[in-house]
């Protein structure tokens, strides 16, 4: 795939949503649209610890959608460009990022359903040059989840699910990035659920996953191995590859109509490809707990644990525990606050390594990940709106670059 | 890893043994329309679908539907419940965040007026589904989803993309991307 392809896909959706809005009588709004226009200090836009790089970011955004809702079928199609232009950034100062998303759902039967949902981006961050040196080298990428859902109803409370998804990220860039990063993910999924109540399902789930590296074995300009205590530097890319088998059971509740929970948990066993170890199991969870204090505040909380794709090349696993918490507050009927937070920890084990690495050179190491985020959004009225933003990420790693990023931002959007 | 497959092949299978031929015995509910049917409709109607996997179920459209602040009773949802007008109209008066025009929030009646005098009048549910238009900033941006779901999870996310969230709407994401690593001193050639 490759921007002109991305063009032309583009090109379809806007003309599907142009010719929806002929089709759309009688106020039926099957086409909208919508556009943003903001700025934003950045106080590290590349990631640095140690050389951060401040800009403003001056950009504009469109939303456009179309929807056909028809007896048996929904489909959605939303495409979401967005333009941005930075001051005082060398080399190229200018971004376009793409997003789609696509949502088809028919309903064959009273018992018979099709789900897909595709969602396509495209972020462009082109190499960045400060001083001659380089910063940050191009990398370009297209992300692409597909999924696919076919559902049975067996009863009226009781429904059976079989799910595939196909996750794909592909660099632009020749420069070891792609070779280094661009996967396929594979997943089956099976899945039974019994309605007990209109306020209480359980299901059962089992779950294949296969991680596959596109570049693996290939040979590419030197890298480091973070994680390695002895000064190594590698040619060849190595593979990280792995297949995940995961089951157990989840629990959806309706605690009252205004506390909803969901929780999740059972055993995962991972097998890797080519490591210092052949397979390792551990126990999975999750919880989520949405909550509605007042009908002016909405909180949501949710905490999980499992293993996870590396982040780093050394390492073939990383075990996973995040913590989330989002809260909204409408002040008034024209004012909106709101506030999030999240925090992963990242553990890597020695033994989970690359087998072209020797474990006894290898650390554990630890990575958290923090984010905040907060917003305050003012309706001027029922097509205008002014956000006021604040981000924060924070990665602290014992294996690769850290930093600290600040973001301000003010954003005007408008129907059109 | 085979008997791991086969372990979970069983264990789904107990499962499925377990609760599967009693509830097909069950005989089917009266048809009216609930609130679980009505976030179902919501859900697709105000774009907030590809947050959720493909079919997704009433308790996760709900959640969703509260996260957003949308819920058809000052008390938030009931799935089996059956929905009224008054129920419909503050829906889609809240989806298009129009609360401070009800005169009197405790009354469904004032919802209903509330919707006439935008101008939106509705004889069936999906007229007036309809009318609620796609949020272009879902607040499940306020939720930083964590998931051990392989059908959900999203491992992209540079940096960037965390403090686009804002901008850009992508919010499952939430976890960096690689970075790309520092050059070697050593260089080819």
């Amino acid at each position: 795939m490759n921007k002109v392809t991305l063009g032309f896909v583009a090109a379809a959706v806007c003309g599907l949503s142009v010719s929806s809005v002929s089709a759309a009588e009688g106020g039926n709004r099957a086409f909208n649209a919508s556009l943003s226009v903001g700025a934003a200090y950045d106080d590290n836009y590349n990631n640095s610890s140690t050389n951060k790089l401040d800009s403003i970011e001056a950009y504009v955004s469109l939303d456009l959608s179309a929807d056909f809702n028809m007896e048996n079928t929904f489909l959605s199609l939303r495409y979401r460009p967005r333009y941005s232009q930075w001051m005082d950034r060398d080399d190229d100062s200018n971004d376009l990022h793409h997003n789609f998303d696509v949502v088809y759902n028919h309903t064959f039967s009273s018992k018979l359903s099709l789900g897909i949902n595709d969602s396509l981006m495209y972020q462009e961050l082109p190499e960045l040059r400060q001083d001659g040196s380089l910063i940050r080298e191009s990398n370009d990428y297209f992300y692409n989840t597909l999924s696919g859902t076919l559902a049975y109803n067996l009863s009226s409370r009781v429904r059976t699910d079989v799910s595939g998804r196909h996750v794909m990220l592909r660099y632009e860039d020749n420069d070891g990035m792609a070779d280094r990063e661009n996967y396929d993910i594979v997943v089956g999924s099976a899945s039974l659920r019994r309605q007990f109540s209109p306020e209480m399902s359980v299901a059962g789930y089992f779950s294949y996953e296969d991680i596959n590296y596109q570049g693996k074995g290939k040979t590419t300009i030197p890298i480091r191995l973070p994680g390695n205590r002895v000064e190594q530097v590698e040619t060849v890319i190595p593979d990280r590859g792995a297949q995940t088998l995961q089951y157990g059971a989840g629990l959806e509740q309706t605690f009252s109509p205004n506390l909803v929970g969901s929780l999740r948990g059972g055993m995962t066993a991972k097998q890797f490809d080519a490591a210092n170890a052949d397979e390792e199991t551990s126990p999975y969870g999750e919880v989520s707990l949405t909550f509605l204090p007042s009908p002016a505040t909405r909180l949501s909380v949710g905490a999980s644990r499992s293993f996870s794709k590396s982040d780093v090349i050394t390492y073939v696993n990383s075990d996973r525990t995040s913590f989330s918490g989002g809260i909204g507050h409408d002040l008034t009927g024209r004012i909106s606050l709101g506030l999030n937070a999240s925090y992963s920890l990242n553990e890597y084990d020695a033994k989970q390594t690359v087998d072209t690495v020797e474990v006894a050179e290898m650390q554990d190491g630890e990575e958290t990940i923090i984010t905040l985020g907060a917003t305050a959004s003012y309706r001027f009225n029922r097509r205008n709106w002014m956000d006021f933003n604040y981000t924060r990420s924070d990665l602290s790693s014992d294996l690769r670059d850290e930093y600290k990023r600040n973001r301000f931002g003010v954003n005007w959007r408008t129907r059109l | 890893m085979t008997k791991r497959i086969l372990m979970g092949f069983m264990a789904f299978s107990f499962v499925a043994l377990a609760i599967g031929p009693a509830a097909a015995q069950e005989e089917e509910p009266a048809p009216i329309f609930t609130q679980g049917q009505l976030a179902q409709l919501l859900v697709k109607q105000l774009g907030l679908a590809p947050f959720l996997p493909p079919l997704p179920t009433d308790q996760e459209c709900i959640a969703i539907l509260l996260a957003n602040g949308i819920t058809p009773t000052a008390e938030g949802w009931s799935a089996g419940a059956e929905v009224n007008r008054g129920m419909l109209a503050r829906c889609v008066v809240q989806a298009l965040k129009q609360e401070d025009t009800v005169q009197d929030p405790s009354n469904p009646q004032s919802w209903i007026d509330a919707l006439a005098e935008l101008g939106i009048s509705f004889d069936t549910v999906g007229q007036a589904v309809s009318q609620a238009q796609p949020k272009d900033q879902p607040l499940t941006r306020e939720v930083y989803r964590t998931t051990s779901d392989p059908l959900l999870k999203r491992d992209i996310s540079t940096s960037d993309t965390i403090v686009t969230l804002f901008f850009a709407q992508q919010v499952i994401a939430q976890m960096p991307a690689p970075t790309p690593q520092p050059r070697p001193d050593v260089t080819p050639n």
